[in-house]
């Protein structure tokens, strides 16, 4: 358990005891599965001092049994909240960029909020193909976006913990639009609940778990079928490239470990292989583009350094003060500065290598 | 920063979800990474102001959902920013 781990399991005493009774359990899980920043420990100070404050006491008809904690006497709450926030002074908060901007910029792909809009308004033909995985009776659901050309080289989109939503949709006829056989395949095939796909897992289920639950080996296994069957299309050209987003991020970079014959991969925002061995197996190039913001961006260093060892081609660029900034161009300044440098940087990297 | 009420209850509009989906919803849609604290603090208040109630039994990842006040309460509040904002745009002269 990490440092801020510890602090914010002790900060979450502070609440009262009818609080962590009828909330405890549900902000332990909501702990479980975020990434903790600092911001989360302050907050939590606040908020059960905020709760003790609370007069009178609301009665909730119970539901559970509170995981049983010690209570902290009132007077340390204040001191306890003077303590965390000097720290995070120390810290430093930095400030960022606030304020909307306008949707879907001309050239840049949709965001997480305008991709509906964009998907319906395409003039490029789609469709949704069950790719067949060999010596298997499960089949992978893939969106695949024609470009206008007759022949054009392949870009897999790997979607990230949402699945194959109406966005990842979108980015694929972006791609399409630049010129590129787009395919998504959905890696959440038979993972919701009852076999359902991605598609069910958006609202009020417990996603990253879940996603997790695939296991590296079948995703390399469903991959490697969207791959073949991409390549066996009258128009592809033969040249394949990937693109993933968070968490797909994450799987493009340890998919290019396992299938050494891509071309070209892009890693927007996720994390870098941690088994200092995979870097030497790669054989594609990859360019990778981080959100300063996200502990993601943390992970860059040992990739830097591994795939410089091991003579493999990586560039990356960390964008100061940003998020998931393809997806949320909207929420702040730095998410859509970081999307304008991002997506010709990426189009110029696949014609690169790709051609297009 | 906005009422992180006016966002949970946003977030809620599109369908039930738990904490940490509310949470990576609301990132996405208005850009802002709410604290875990913070989140709470609003689940806490508009639960008590029966705004939003909890959707299927208990769990440690629970779903919440509006209640038909948390609706009327969001569309009130939706209002009074529309009415607000044109104002604003107005004597801003940008609208």
């Amino acid at each position: 358990m990490t440092c801020a781990r510890r602090l914010v399991r002790w900060a979450t005493r502070l609440y009262p005891r009818w609080w962590r009774k009828r909330y405890g359990a549900e902000l332990d899980a909501l702990l479980d599965d975020i990434d903790l920043r600092w911001r989360d420990i302050g907050s939590i100070v606040r908020g059960g001092v905020a709760m003790r404050l609370t007069r009178p006491e609301p009665t909730y008809a119970t539901r559970r049994e509170g995981q049983a904690r010690r209570a902290v006497p009132l007077v340390l709450v204040a001191v306890a909240a003077l303590q965390v926030g000097a720290l995070l002074a120390v810290v430093g908060v930095v400030a960022r960029g606030k304020g909307p901007l306008p949707a879907s910029a001309a050239g840049l792909p949709p965001s997480g909020a305008t991709s509906r809009g964009d998907l319906e308004a395409s003039p490029r033909r789609a469709e949704l193909v069950d790719v067949e995985m060999p010596g298997s009776a499960m089949r992978v659901p893939t969106w695949v976006a024609y470009p206008e050309q007759s022949r054009a080289p392949v870009v897999m989109v790997v979607h990230d913990l949402y699945g194959l939503s109406d966005w990842v949709r979108s980015v694929a006829d972006a791609f399409a639009a630049e010129g590129f056989v787009a395919v998504a395949p959905d890696l959440l095939k038979g993972m919701a609940p009852g076999g359902g796909d991605g598609r069910f897992f958006i609202d009020g289920m417990r996603i990253v778990p879940t996603v997790n639950a695939i296991g590296a080996r079948e995703r390399t296994r469903r991959l490697d079928a969207v791959r073949t069957w991409a390549l066996g299309l009258p128009v592809a050209e033969g040249r394949v490239g990937v693109v993933g987003f968070s968490w797909g991020g994450a799987a493009s970079f340890a998919y290019a470990v396992e299938q050494p014959a891509l071309d070209a991969v892009v890693v927007f925002y996720g994390a870098t292989p941690g088994n200092e061995s995979d870097y030497a197996r790669i054989g594609a190039p990859v360019l990778g583009l981080y959100g300063g913001d996200l502990p993601t961006a943390a992970t860059v260093p040992r990739a830097t350094e591994a795939m410089a060892a091991a003579g493999r081609s990586y560039e990356a660029i960390v964008y100061e003060g940003a998020t998931v900034f393809l997806k949320a161009q909207e929420g702040l300044a730095a998410n859509r500065r970081a999307t304008e440098d991002a997506w010709p940087r990426t189009l110029a990297f696949l014609r690169e290598h790709l051609g297009s | 920063m906005l009422d992180p009420t006016l966002l949970l209850l946003a977030s809620l509009a599109a369908g039930p979800k738990h904490g940490y989906a509310m949470m990576t919803d609301i990132e996405v849609f208005a850009g802002v990474r709410l604290g875990a604290g913070t989140l709470y603090g609003a689940i806490t208040r508009a639960e008590q102001r029966g705004l939003i109630e909890p959707a299927g039994p208990a769990a440690r990842r629970q779903p919440y959902r509006l209640t038909p006040a948390g609706r009327q309460h969001l569309r009130e509040r939706l209002s009074l920013l529309d009415r607000v904002r044109r104002a604003a745009a107005r004597r801003e002269g940008v609208s």
